[in-house]
């Protein structure tokens, strides 16, 4: 089976390469490797290693359609397979080789992460396929992002992962457009296609009117979300805006559910519990030239008491986070363009745990980032940052476990 | 008679009055006959970007692909280095957004940031410097120094929230082109920046500075622009310009 979609990727690609070879058009092949070995930095102190080799090809000419394809193939060993740490903990049994479908090995994962057709009609501008949805303002969080998975806030990945639908953006004036999505598939993927999983009362949708103005950017949403097949289609309200006050960017953004289902009817929304939203700033500091940011958030569905937490939502994917509220605060330096460096923390502002996270890149060629990585947790046994979940006598699954991660990603 | 009289005293009234009216200082005076050369329209070039980082490190080579129009708007995008391919940075009036094609993220860019250098790859050139707009709009320009050769005239800074406080042109009097600006922050301790314009060259029937050095004093870093390519008066699709459809 993984044999067969390594070779269908594999093929797909080499087709997209044929056809890039035999046009005139500007076909671009593009792609980054990515390597990094990590040691986790507490008791047992065991290693991992992960590599992601990415591929993308694009025809994106200022004017007629476009495609753009973008695809990863991963391999994580040790400490740095999620797969790894969940048999060591005891949350499943490691399967033998003869469980395993021929050609199979959990070491890898193949997935094409954007695959999409784009077209404009006058004002419209579509795209279908495998498609991205980055709406929202926020740095850290972002509770409009309710067509892909839950996210640590801070660690959203260098592509968007798509999902399978359309959407289409009317430019209504030169600063006003209106857009829309609807997909055919849920927030979570699930591997096993059932007949009811594309449910016409249940696909996510959004729309929303954006405003790109002199002095602030903002958008009002409405659309359904579904977290998975299995879940609830949930309605949701949002906006977000991004204006500046002097050298100081503000932003904020927030979703709250609406039209919860209780029973056969429907309860009032309770902002405290159904509400998301999030709202920072962030400065340059002239002479140091480093950027200051600091962002709070509320999760209405998270918990105020460490003792309600379901850190197996966290293994499921539903969540990212477990706590209600949070601030995070950022520096980041940059010189020109080889040396980045950053540094901060997240907090649990209920129960009082933190996240702290540092990075530097250095580029010593154009394309070539090498980089370091350390992020350590400080909190109570019964803290976010700072519990684990049980798995049996003596044994428990840790969800955030401090780790030195040294990396080189080459972009070709 | 009477008729061509009247028309005489109307003709002698209205140049008394022009001589009257306020007339331009002679810095601004040379600053929009610079502007005047520099007159937009639309174009679409490519550039090359050498940025030559202080303490001798490895230079490094950026390629971007810039439209712009009449107004002075314009799109860049990332060609080169692979890292950062497909980025875009729309400048329409004093805003910017930057579109991110493997998240499609677009981010609004603060007044304030156009100052810093584009996204950590602008070299010594900023947002602002990218997408600068008329100098006799941006600064009240007064004459500061001449010789049989060129002017020397300072401008100081007409928006509060302007990137520079002033910047002091050196301009060439046999054909009115800027052969070099300093570029001056209070915040940065007064002059810091030197854009040398190494070159001019004609493309088709324009005559562009081709060759750029921009040099930051402080950091002892500079960074070249070459145009390499470089077509006038297309038609560029409006699109392109719109903050919520240039990331489509």
């Amino acid at each position: 089976m993984e044999i067969g979609r390594s070779i269908s990727l594999l093929a797909l690609i080499s087709l997209f390469v044929a056809a890039a070879a035999g046009q005139q058009s500007a076909w671009e092949f593009f792609g980054s490797e990515t390597i990094s070995a990590s040691i986790a930095l507490r008791g047992d102190r065991e290693a991992g290693f992960a590599s992601i080799t990415r591929l993308g090809l694009e025809s994106l000419p200022a004017s007629g359609p476009g495609f753009r394809a973008e695809g990863s193939l991963s391999w994580s060993l040790g400490g740095e397979s999620s797969l790894a740490r969940a048999f060591a903990a005891g949350l499943a049994s490691a399967p033998s080789r003869a469980e395993l479908p021929p050609g199979a090995d959990l070491h890898r994962t193949i997935a094409l992460d954007q695959a999409w057709a784009r077209f404009s009609l006058g004002a419209l501008d579509a795209k279908f396929g495998l498609i991205p949805l980055s709406w929202g303002s926020g740095y850290a969080f972002n509770p409009l992002g309710l067509a892909t998975p839950p996210t640590f806030p801070g660690m959203e990945s260098d592509t968007a992962e798509g999902r399978f639908g359309a959407t289409a953006s009317l430019s209504l004036l030169s600063f006003l457009s209106l857009e829309a999505y609807v997909l055919a598939e849920s927030r979570l993927r699930s591997p096993v296609p059932s007949i009811g999983e594309v449910e016409l009362r249940a696909f996510p949708f959004g729309l929303r009117a954006v405003a790109r103005l002199e002095e602030i950017d903002f958008a009002f949403a409405f659309g359904r979300s579904r977290m998975s097949i299995d879940a609830d289609p949930e309605w949701f309200a949002g906006a977000d805006a991004t204006g500046f006050l002097g050298p100081v960017t503000l932003y904020a953004e927030a979703a709250a559910r609406v039209l919860v289902a209780d029973g056969d009817t429907f309860r009032a929304l309770d902002p405290a519990r159904d509400i998301d939203a999030c709202a920072g700033l962030s400065f340059l500091m002239p002479i140091l030239e480093t950027t200051l940011r600091a962002e709070g958030a509320w999760l209405g569905r998270g918990s105020e008491d460490s003792a309600a937490y379901d850190r197996a939502s966290l293994i499921a994917g539903t969540r990212a986070t477990l706590g209600k509220a949070y601030a995070l605060a950022l520096a980041e330096k940059e010189t020109d363009d080889r040396f980045k460096a950053g540094a901060g923390a997240l907090w649990n502002l209920f129960d009082a745990s933190a996240a702290w996270l540092a990075r530097a890149t250095w580029c010593p060629i154009p394309s070539l980032e090498l980089g370091i990585d350390c992020i350590l947790y400080a909190g109570d046994a019964s803290s976010e940052f700072g519990g684990t979940l049980p798995t049996g006598p003596g044994r428990s699954w840790d969800p955030f476990v401090p780790s030195l991660a040294i990396s080189a990603k080459a972009s070709f | 008679m009477k008729t061509s009289f009247s028309r005489i005293m109307a003709s002698i009234t209205l140049i008394l009055l022009r001589g009257i009216a306020p007339a331009d200082e002679p810095g601004t005076r040379i600053a929009r006959d610079v502007d005047r050369l520099e007159t937009r329209s639309s174009s679409r070039m490519r550039i090359e970007m050498t940025v030559y980082p202080e303490g001798g490190a490895e230079k490094r080579v950026f390629v971007i692909e810039s439209q712009e129009r009449e107004n002075g708007d314009s799109l860049a995008s990332f060609i080169e280095p692979k890292s950062i391919r497909g980025l875009r940075i729309l400048s329409a009036g004093r805003d910017s957004w930057v579109y991110f094609p493997s998240t499609g993220r677009v981010r609004k860019i603060a007044g304030s940031s156009r100052s810093g250098s584009v996204q950590g790859v602008g070299g010594d050139f900023s947002y602002e410097d990218l997408g600068a707009g008329d100098w006799a709009a941006t600064y009240s320009f007064d004459l500061v120094s001449e010789d049989a050769f060129s002017w020397v005239i300072l401008g100081r800074a007409t928006a509060k929230d302007a990137t520079y406080d002033a910047a002091e042109l050196t301009v060439r009097k046999s054909d009115g082109r800027p052969t070099r600006v300093r570029f001056s922050s209070i915040a940065e301790g007064g002059f810091f920046k030197i854009l040398d314009f190494l070159e001019y060259k004609a493309f088709g029937n324009r005559t562009v500075p081709a060759t750029m050095e921009m040099r930051n004093m402080k950091k002892e870093s500079r960074t070249v622009v070459r145009v390499v390519e470089a077509v006038f008066d297309q038609r560029l699709e409006d699109r392109l310009f719109d903050p919520t459809r240039f990331d489509k």
